[in-house]
């Protein structure tokens, strides 16, 4: 499964642009009955591919979606119908009152991961569909009696015919598809996508992660209420039935079953079910049984949908690899930006293919060592008595830590010890009940992690923490993000700005890439793709890519060969010599801990049991109990 | 004042019912990860089930109790093996609540097509008509009898977790999934009990509020919506947090009842939720140190 999103994701835009060319020519030859159906199905299809950067994008369950469809279409009905308005300007009306409320339901949905926007919008949905019908709006709402729809003056006519309407809407679905594909490939979508994968990464990387997942339901919302006023002017007559809260369930399954992430998915998925539930209209209610079914098929069986398959059909008729179509697009580029200059004098040279540098390590240390010592003295991160309680068990217990300015502190101990929580804290993912933080002299207060990493401390993770289906190169450059400040919506449009700035953050990338030995066509793979030890560098070059002041990483050496763990010491020697970067590193092989650190802190439960050397604490009785078991003494 | 401490009351003994559906919730969310939107369709599938084994077979209510029981235990391995067995290690999260979703939509959909034509029915209560007078107010047997149920059920699910293997297992299992593999564990197994027990539970819940709701195809639509947002005030894996926040839930809800209408009741229990999101997103009873981001 993972390859084949990978594929349909990177290639969004032409399928997308497939699926709607070929609607085209299909309502020149319906009429009657199966025209209004195909209309149907665009307005479906609209919503729905506004939906998919939430769902398929994000990887946030929004339920509530043909909820904003009805918000949609009841603003534009009675702000035309009952005040007057020209039908044409009730579009940026109803989009804009879409936006408010997602802006408004959707800030708190946003807290709790996964869960808080499937049931808020799940309940939201059943709140729509309850006012629609209830006495609260009834001036407006006309309750169940329902209003009428003032007709939309078409250009030159008085009324719009079905094949107006047909290709309004396969207009403003075009605009919708482009609009939603920029998105998805934009930094935004990036964003998106690595918060799918792992929302801790991604905010850790410098995402602020509630607010992306917001605008992303802020703009489906928008989206779904440009679909409310032409499903208004489709119908001709709004009422409460024709929006009941499982509609907007209806309209994910329609895009699962087209595929997810995809965009052209959510268009095949949302134009056949309406054909279908036509078709199937005889089959009476079991047709919901089929359905559900069918639903229930695809996300066991066929996870990546209609897309998904036809992917799989292509691959077995073209016999390539499946990775490939991404990589030639992204090669042009690259060549291109390799002979950009690269900025600032401290860039090293560092394209020493791994595997050959054993022994100089040896010497950078010694380099290292020679460290005038008023600047060693220095002290550029220092944690006070952190504690940190889970339930019953002390994980931290006033632990205190100082790192110097230049140096690589490396951060030992048993499983347990808390040296992972001690990181999660600095890195603002763990709160304490005491402790603080201090950066180069600031105090850090409360901070949520992307804060933590717009302030100067950068993190890298234990697990593979790559967004899969990004190229490694895609990776990176979404550890820019915590420098920029730039709204979601610039990135829809083509600006100067937006394209200079993704410039400037894909030259950093490379550059960024080439200090850890990325090689220019490993870089353009997908994650997924590369060795473990190649995402560790990858992940070092995410977190180096934005200048941090120190660096902390957790177990960079873990699940890596002995070879891997040589190429690894001599990355972090090179940044730590050649741009002055300063390390936590929290290390469990010994050999590594004595090449690369300059000092050391050992924790055991939770506490502080030595500081020093690496040679000096790995020689003290009390650490060498507590690694190798107490039944040694 | 009386109407007040009527509604408190009543809030209390309705509060308790959401608390019992959103327990299974709970279970299976701590267990398996999965976060059942079904849980309210099975309750009204099963109870249609006892429904029509009384309907047109002619049994009482407690042989078709009884009936449903069977059904019940069939049902949840049945939707667990159908819907959550296959392929869901490699799934995201995404697809797993689609995936109870479908369920949802197929129970929804076999219920309609044979059963809830000429709905709502009348539901006969296992318990006395009449009420109980304590003071100043009247409980209903129905809803005291509810209300005892869900206790007795909530007591012997705590003697199940803290004095059984199995429930000891759960509760290790609910802790670190992994770990409990590793050690031997069959969690496959056990997710197949949670399933049983959570349908088990969602007839009983069924059976409970069909006489006072009326059976029909949605009875436990807003049902399910009070439940789940019991179970995030509880802080989404808090098994005594669940009833806590299902009684909040049932008290602010009947209580906004009794001085307004029931549209603004729904809109009120929607704004705690909203609320609690904004300003606990772990809930009153979860562990509000891990940030979430």
């Amino acid at each position: 499964m993972p390859v084949v999103s990978a594929r349909a994701k990177s290639r969004a835009l032409p399928y997308a642009l497939m699926a709607i060319g070929l609607l085209f020519p299909l309502g020149g030859m319906a009429s009657g009955r199966l025209l209004d159906v195909l209309t149907l199905g665009l307005i479906y299809a609209m919503a729905a591919v506004g939906l998919d950067v939430v769902v398929g994008y994000s990887g946030q369950l929004a339920l509530g979606n043909f909820g904003f469809v009805a918000i949609g279409a009841y603003t534009s009905a009675v702000l035309a119908g009952r005040y007057g308005l020209s039908v044409w300007l009730t579009f940026p009306c109803a989009i804009a009152a879409c936006a408010v409320v997602a802006l408004v339901v959707g800030l708190p949905m946003v807290r709790l991961p996964q869960l808080g926007m499937a049931l808020g919008t799940f309940f939201f949905a059943y709140i729509v569909s309850l006012l629609l019908a209830g006495q609260t709006l009834k001036r407006w709402t006309n309750s169940t009696d329902g209003i009428p729809v003032p007709a939309l003056p078409a250009l030159g006519a008085d009324a719009l015919t079905p094949y107006r309407l047909y290709y309004l809407t396969w207009l403003l679905l075009l605009v919708v598809v482009l609009l939603s594909v920029r998105y998805a490939v934009s930094r935004s979508g990036r964003m998106l996508r690595l918060i799918k994968h792992d929302e801790i990464v991604a905010s850790v990387a410098g995402v602020d992660v509630n607010q992306a997942k917001l605008w992303a339901f802020v703009f489906s919302a928008s989206v779904a209420g440009i679909a409310g006023v032409v499903f208004a002017q489709a119908i001709g007559f709004l009422a409460p039935e024709t929006f009941p809260a499982i509609e907007s369930v209806l309209l994910v399954a329609m895009a699962v079953v087209g595929g997810l992430g995809t965009i052209a998915g959510p268009i095949l998925g949302a134009v056949a079910f309406n054909v279908l539930l036509e078709l199937s209209r005889t089959a009476g209610s079991w047709r919901e049984v089929m359905f559900a079914s069918v639903l229930l098929a695809v996300l066991v069986f066929f996870k990546g949908g209609i897309v998904g398959l036809l992917e799989l059909a292509a691959g077995w008729l073209h016999r390539q690899a499946p990775v490939q179509a991404l990589g030639s697009r992204a090669v042009g580029l690259g060549r291109r930006l390799r002979g950009l200059p690269r900025p600032g004098p401290g860039a090293p040279p560092a394209t020493v293919p791994p595997a050959v540098v054993g022994p100089r390590v040896v010497d950078q240390r010694g380099a290292a060592r020679a460290d005038p010592p008023d600047r060693a003295a220095d002290q550029i991160l220092s944690v006070r008595g952190v504690t940190v309680q889970f339930g019953g068990l002390r994980a931290l217990d006033d632990v205190s830590l100082t790192v110097e300015r230049g140096s690589v502190h490396a951060v030992i101990g048993p499983n347990g010890a808390g040296k992972t929580t001690l990181l999660n804290y600095i890195s603002g993912v763990q709160r304490a009940s005491a402790g603080t933080v201090t950066l180069d002299g600031r105090v850090l207060g409360d901070l949520a992690p992307h804060q933590v990493r717009r302030a100067g401390i950068a993190r890298t993770f234990q697990h593979p923490s790559l967004a899969p289906d990004l190229t490694a190169l895609e990776n990176v450059q979404l550890g820019t993000l915590g420098q920029q400040r730039q709204s979601v919506w610039a990135d829809l449009l083509p600006l100067r700005s937006t394209r200079a700035r993704e410039r400037a953050g894909r030259r950093d990338a490379w550059q960024a890439l080439e200090q850890v030995g990325i090689a220019a066509a490993r870089a353009q793979r997908c994650a997924g793709d590369l060795t473990p030890a190649e995402q560790k560098l990858v992940d070092i070059a995410r977190a180096i890519v934005a200048r941090p002041r120190v660096l902390l990483m957790d177990e960079p050496t873990a699940g890596l060969e002995e070879v891997d763990i040589e190429v690894v010491a001599r990355i972090l020697r090179q940044l730590n010599r050649d741009l002055g970067l300063s390390i936590a590193v929290i290390a469990h092989h010994v050999g590594f801990i004595r090449e690369i650190a300059d000092r050391a802190t050992v924790l055991d439960l939770g506490r502080v049991l030595a500081h020093g050397t690496p040679e000096e604490v790995t020689s003290n009785t009390e650490v060498v109990d507590v690694f190798l078991g107490h039944e040694h003494v | 004042m009386e109407l007040f401490t009527g509604a408190v009351i009543s809030g209390i003994t309705i509060g308790i019912l959401y608390g019992l559906l959103g327990f299974p919730i709970v279970l299976l969310y701590k267990c398996t990860g999965v976060a059942n939107f079904a849980q309210g369709n099975i309750a009204t599938f099963l109870t249609f089930v006892v429904f029509v084994t009384m309907r047109s077979v002619g049994f009482g209510i407690l042989p078709a109790l009884g009936v449903g029981l069977a059904a019940a235990a069939a049902l949840g391995a049945l939707l667990y093996l159908v819907g959550l067995r296959v392929h869901a290690d490699t799934a995201d999260h995404v697809n797993i609540l689609m995936r109870t979703l479908a369920l949802y939509l197929l129970l929804a959909g076999v219920i309609s097509v044979r059963w809830s034509r000429g709905e709502p029915f009348a539901f006969p209560t296992v318990f006395p008509r009449g009420a109980l007078h304590a003071g100043l107010i009247d409980i209903s047997y129905q809803s005291a009898g509810a209300t005892g149920v869900a206790g007795v059920l909530a007591l012997l699910f705590w003697l199940f977790f803290k004095r059984t293997e199995t429930g000891l297992l759960f509760l290790a299992t609910a802790e670190r999934r992994d770990i409990a593999q590793l050690l031997g564990v069959d969690t496959r197994r056990l997710t197949m009990i949670a399933w049983v027990l959570a349908a088990v539970v969602s007839l009983l819940v069924g059976v409970l509020v069909a006489p006072t709701n009326l059976l029909a195809a949605n009875m436990m639509d807003l049902f399910l919506l009070y439940s789940f947002t019991a179970v995030i005030l509880g802080g989404l894996t808090s098994l005594p947090g669940v009833f806590a926040g299902g009684v909040i839930v049932g008290v602010i809800g009947n209580v906004v009842t009794v001085y307004t209408d029931d549209d603004s009741s729904v809109i009120a229990v929607f704004g705690l939720l909203l609320l609690v999101l904004l300003v606990r997103p772990s809930g009153l009873f979860g562990d509000p140190s891990l940030k979430r981001v």
